[in-house]
């Protein structure tokens, strides 16, 4: 068989994505020996021609360019992963779909003028067929080796769908909600950090984005009875997935809940 | 007419930097006549959307900006709202403060090193391609990185995007023990990062100098990093500007 073949691509976003892949370091070099790392300009001069067998894409479109060249790389991609929340839900940039984008524009820079930009930030799968989107902001390294590795072996990717609470009883966690008051978005939101926040003591703040089936009234209730107003938690849910469809639909049952409750 | 000395050379993107942007460089009769460097990384606007967040709110949203270098972010974010609010943190977080910080250039350093330029110094398109030949140097950089990583976790909770850093300080102490293991791997570390240094200063640099003044942070006695004047190579400082909430 031949070596399969990867290829890694950068749209509006950190970099933190694609440097997981290299955060790898007890892997790396194994990883190298298996696949063949057929195009990262973030690691390599080399830039062999598709097709590719993998295309890990980090992330989000935010200018005609990128809309066209998204497109391009679905076309030379057998299997596309999107990887972290700019490519599965716009990202952070993501903010200014709930803003004026030329407002925007205007107050950052000097010459307005010198700057192409979309009005809204996307993430990969509003533009093309995704095969696997993987959560996070950033992903984690152990589930981003568990998708290189089930796809090398041609099985789905064992990634649970369910929430950060699933992992804090796995870690041992004291709950910090019933024990502190402290608000917590790990019950509506993805697995797949290991409950870091809580571990450290602090609410977890949704960085992987929803989990599978939310319960929008409940969190909202639960945020609402720690301690936050209304705008305390439209703004929790406006961070690193605010694109995210239920951390949308999370914000508009926080203003209902307002009005409930007046 | 076109003359044979005469040509146009333009890089698409630039490989193995932090960032993306291209070149292109124009060669007239021999002569560099005109190098455009083009940066077009899309804007994200982070300096319009913190506008309205709480005050707790932007270390973990500048964050955001470079996940190769978020802890100077998540710090220059932590001091300007203290110095807003008239706080100054104490020793020992300002020295826990300076360890993450540590753990993320050491980090950075060995991936920009070992990952990012020495395939250029030794005429590879890439590490991996470097490991081909040199694995014992790779991995001794890949080793270095993530002693680095190490102090990000333990001290950040995370290697990119740390969760544990706050306005006045930092949600979980790092304890005893912890800091014990993690010191035993420093030790290892500072022996990779002597190698390192005895490796990399034999790299041959082209010749070329060029009059410019760069800017950097300037603490007496120390390797400024975390604090400090803002001063000139040509010798301009520039105090920080005082912002304070009153």
């Amino acid at each position: 068989m031949d070596v399969p073949t990867l290829a890694v691509w950068k749209f509006a976003s950190c970099d933190g994505c694609q440097l997981t892949l290299l955060d790898c370091e007890d892997e790396l070099l194994a990883i190298a020996g298996r696949v063949k790392i057929a195009r990262f300009t973030e690691a390599s001069s080399e830039v062999q021609p598709g097709p590719y067998d993998v295309s890990l894409v980090e992330g989000s479109i935010t200018t005609a360019d990128d809309a066209e060249r998204i497109r391009q790389v679905r076309e030379m991609s057998r299997t596309l992963v999107t990887i972290g929340a700019c490519a599965t839900a716009g990202g952070v940039q993501a903010l200014r779909n709930f803003a004026d984008v030329q407002e925007f524009t205007s107050v950052v820079y000097a010459r307005p003028d010198y700057i192409s930009t979309l009005a809204t930030s996307t993430p990969i799968a509003a533009h093309v067929d995704v095969d696997f989107e993987l959560h996070g902001c950033p992903i984690d390294r152990r589930q981003l080796l568990e998708v290189i590795t089930a796809l090398l072996v041609g099985r789905k990717p064992n990634i649970p769908a369910h929430s950060v609470c699933f992992e804090c009883k796995q870690r041992g966690n004291v709950c910090v909600v019933v024990a502190h008051g402290t608000p917590c978005l790990g019950p509506v939101t993805h697995a797949g950090c290991g409950a870091l926040c809580p571990a450290h003591h602090r609410g977890c703040y949704g960085c992987f984005g929803p989990m599978e089936t939310p319960n929008a009234g409940a969190q909202v209730g639960l945020l609402r009875a720690t301690g936050m107003d209304e705008a305390d938690v439209v703004r929790a849910f406006r961070t690193f997935n605010s694109g995210a469809p239920a951390f949308i639909e999370l914000s508009q049952v926080a203003r209902l809940h307002e009005r409930r409750t007046e | 007419m076109t003359h044979r000395n005469d040509r146009t050379l333009a890089v698409r993107a630039i490989a193995r930097v932090e960032g993306e942007g291209a070149m292109h460089v124009r060669v007239r009769e021999g002569a560099v006549e005109d190098v455009r460097l083009e940066i077009y990384e899309p804007p994200r606007f982070f300096e319009a959307f913190l506008r309205g967040r709480r005050h707790t709110e932007p270390p973990d949203i500048t964050a955001r900006i470079c996940g190769i270098c978020p802890v100077a972010y998540q710090m220059s974010a932590c001091l300007a709202i203290e110095a807003a609010c008239g706080i100054e943190v104490t020793e020992p977080i300002a020295d826990l403060r300076r360890l993450l910080y540590c753990g993320e250039w050491i980090e950075s350093h060995a991936l920009h090193i070992y990952l990012l330029h020495a395939p250029d110094f030794l005429g590879y398109t890439s590490a991996l391609a470097l490991a081909e030949d040199r694995r014992d140097l790779v991995e001794r950089g890949l080793a270095l990185k993530k002693a680095g990583n190490a102090i990000m976790e333990l001290v950040g909770g995370r290697a990119i995007h740390p969760v544990n850093v706050r306005v006045g300080g930092f949600y979980r102490a790092p304890a005893r023990p912890e800091m014990a293991a993690l010191a035993e791997k420093l030790r290892v570390a500072l022996d990779q990062a002597l190698d390192t240094v005895r490796w990399a200063s034999g790299f041959e640099f082209p010749d070329f100098h060029h009059d410019h003044e760069m800017l950097a942070l300037v603490t007496p006695g120390q390797y400024a990093i975390d604090r400090g004047t803002p001063t000139s190579t040509g010798g301009l400082t520039f105090a920080r500007r005082s912002s304070r909430i009153t």
